[in-house]
């Protein structure tokens, strides 16, 4: 845009300089012509009669003798074919009339042009050229140094950019010896290590008040259990003491899920190994395979035994753990479940509610579809999965194909 | 036998001691560290039920206390942490069983005494309850007919009912027992009943009388009929 502009400009500037310039040669011409008119006024002044020579400092003198009337004397720009150069050129010529005794005669002077069109061409283009050559000069120059003197500004808005808040990486900004840029990345350091550790604090705090929780958990659960050591209790306090039990039990899960969040988010699950899926997925067969008889599940796998992901091992048995539960719990009664295990994903689809789920916001914290009643869902099984895959590296997709809830991981 | 609860929160440590005082067990408490150490120095007792996050000290020293006085107390960890780490070091300083808070009484039943057994009746390989034998090694049941085949499952629940007898135990508890608690459960516990409705099927047969009452709405309780 600014290039544009200077173009423009730049242009202008030309056009204008060569006219002037030329106005300005012009002018000087004029001055010469009039110089000899008054010589030529003279001579005839002191010798009443017409200068002899037709030439006279390079201006060239024609009479002629006229009964015209006198006109005011006039400046003329022609141009005429001059016989000793063969072309046609640009004259300079002063018109006026003279009187001699009692003859009038048209002066013409004129003087060839070319010359003086041909240097002031010159002048011009040498004059455009060197400014040319010297904007361009410091352009580039410009750029040149000016793009090594805010180097260390780019590179510390870079660095700004890859802050991420919950990140125990330490910041790594550029060293520099401009004061300005000194002060502003001393500034930039300060400010987001006061942002990490205010962060940090709050952290620990949704992690402390989750392990308090625990233990008011533990007291309800506990005392809960002594109630129904009664003998006497009647159906309709059974039944309390059972909704009491339940509520329990969705709090319990409630914490120990935030509480998950808050440590995964902590990056308490850093180290990872290589974990070959099928050893989980085999031991989460048996261990759910009561429930999937119970339920009247059909239940087929594909499993290929060579299927290594790197991650940390609890979330990945977490993981799966989630993505199986979530196939049972949204089942109907004698579905049907399929575990694909290939080498690069994990495919596991259910059969469920005929009504494909919100794509957008399924991984979203407390997502849930209006079940009749179906298991004690949370809303936050999937979002564990989908924060425990973010951190991994792996990705996660849900897709509804013929009647299936088709669950895909990705590594 | 004498168990000694080691817990800052006083509601915990009284349910604990109601639901395990019976003619078998007594209850001493401790709530702080300095009273657990005094305790510990003093007294003998088959098992500890130990809080590690106590107040002023760590529940890891009390752990080392007993351990480096050479006594033979079992240690069960209960605790809110539930970190691998947490589980690691607890076991690692000593320990012999690490449960993480919240649970049911039952589970704490059942692992105090399975640390019972193992230690002050030197892993003493058989319990007798009335007219059932369990012999823990090879884990097989004998009943008054002579011996009872019993599934994995079916065995680890006969041994929860014996560690809780005489106690009501609610269906969820079972389930946590048997298949852990990471198992988010679908709508029923139909499969539950399915086991316990075959044990019981088992130890009739054998001639057994019914041991497994059914409390309405709640659970079971294993106890010898009246």
């Amino acid at each position: 845009m600014n290039i544009l502009v200077m173009g423009i400009v730049f242009l202008l500037f030309s056009c204008s300089f060569f006219f002037v310039l030329n106005f300005v040669l012009v002018r000087e011409v004029d001055k010469e012509l009039i110089v000899v008119k008054s010589k030529l006024q003279t001579y005839t002044d002191q010798n009443h009669s017409l200068y002899k020579d037709r030439q006279l400092n390079d201006v060239q003198i024609t009479y002629e003798l006229t009964k015209q009337q006198i006109t005011p004397t006039a400046f003329q720009l022609v141009e005429e074919y001059d016989p000793k150069e063969k072309r046609v050129h640009n004259f300079r010529k002063l018109v006026y009339f003279l009187q001699v005794g009692e003859n009038t005669y048209k002066v013409r002077l004129s003087i060839d042009l070319q010359r003086i069109n041909h240097v002031s061409r010159l002048i011009a283009v040498i004059t455009v050229l060197s400014i040319l050559i010297i904007i361009t000069a410091s352009l580039i120059i410009n750029r040149i140094v000016l793009r090594k003197l805010w180097q260390p500004f780019y590179d510390a808005l870079s660095t700004m950019k890859n802050f991420k808040l919950g990140s125990v990486q330490t910041l790594e900004f550029p060293k520099t010896n401009i004061d300005e840029f000194a002060f502003m990345i001393e500034n930039l350091e300060s400010s987001t290590q006061k942002a990490k550790e205010e962060y940090y604090v709050l952290k620990q705090f949704t992690e402390n008040a989750s392990h308090e929780l625990q233990t008011p958990l533990a007291i309800i659960r506990s005392k809960l259990d002594l109630l129904i050591q009664d003998v006497d209790l009647s159906e309709k306090q059974s039944v309390i003491i059972k909704s009491a039990y339940m509520a329990l039990k969705k709090l319990s899960k409630l914490n120990q899920s935030l509480l998950l969040l808050a440590k995964i988010e902590n990056q308490q699950f850093r180290e990872t190994e290589n974990i070959n899926l099928i050893v989980i997925i085999e031991e989460k067969l048996e261990q759910f395979h009561e429930l999937w008889k119970g339920n009247d599940f059909v239940v087929t796998t594909t499993l290929n035994n060579n299927a290594v992901v790197n991650m940390n091992s609890e979330l990945a048995d977490i993981l799966i753990n989630n993505l199986l539960s979530n196939a049972i719990k949204y089942n109907l009664q004698g579905g049907t479940i399929k575990i694909e295990l290939e080498k690069n994903q994990l495919i596991i689809s259910n059969t469920g509610q005929p009504i494909p789920l919100n794509r957008d916001r399924l991984f979203s914290r407390f997502y849930k579809e209006s079940q009749q009643g179906q298991g004690i869902g949370l809303g936050l099984g999937l979002f564990i999965s989908y924060q425990i895959c973010e951190i991994s590296g792996i990705k996660i997709n849900y897709d509804y194909k013929e009647k299936f809830h088709v669950f895909t991981v990705i590594w | 036998m004498k168990l000694l609860i080691i817990e800052d929160e006083k509601e915990l440590s009284d349910s604990i001691c109601s639901y395990f005082s019976n003619e078998k067990f007594t209850c001493e408490t401790a709530y702080d560290f300095r009273s657990a150490i005094e305790k510990i120095n003093l007294y003998d007792y088959v098992a500890v039920i130990l809080d590690i996050t106590l107040p002023h000290g760590s529940g890891l020293d009390i752990l080392k206390e007993i351990k480096t006085n050479d006594k033979t107390e079992g240690v069960i960890i209960i605790s809110a942490k539930n970190s691998l780490e947490d589980k690691l070091a607890g076991l690692k300083t000593g320990a012999d069983d690490y449960l993480t808070k919240p649970f049911h009484l039952p589970e704490l039943g059942a692992r105090v005494a399975a640390i019972i057994r193992r230690i002050s009746f030197g892993g003493k390989n058989q319990i007798t309850f009335d007219q059932l034998i369990l012999d823990l090694e090879e884990k097989k049941l004998r009943g008054p007919d002579g011996s009872i085949d019993l599934t994995k499952k079916e065995y680890a629940l006969l041994l929860y009912f014996i560690s809780n007898k005489n106690r009501v135990v609610t269906k969820e508890a079972i389930v946590e027992h048997l298949w852990g608690d990471e198992i988010e459960m679908a709508n029923s516990y139909d499969f539950v009943y399915t086991h316990i409705k075959n044990l019981r099927k088992k130890l009739m047969q054998s001639g057994c009388p019914d041991y497994i009452k059914v409390v309405y709405g709640m659970g079971y309780n294993f106890t010898i009929a009246e």
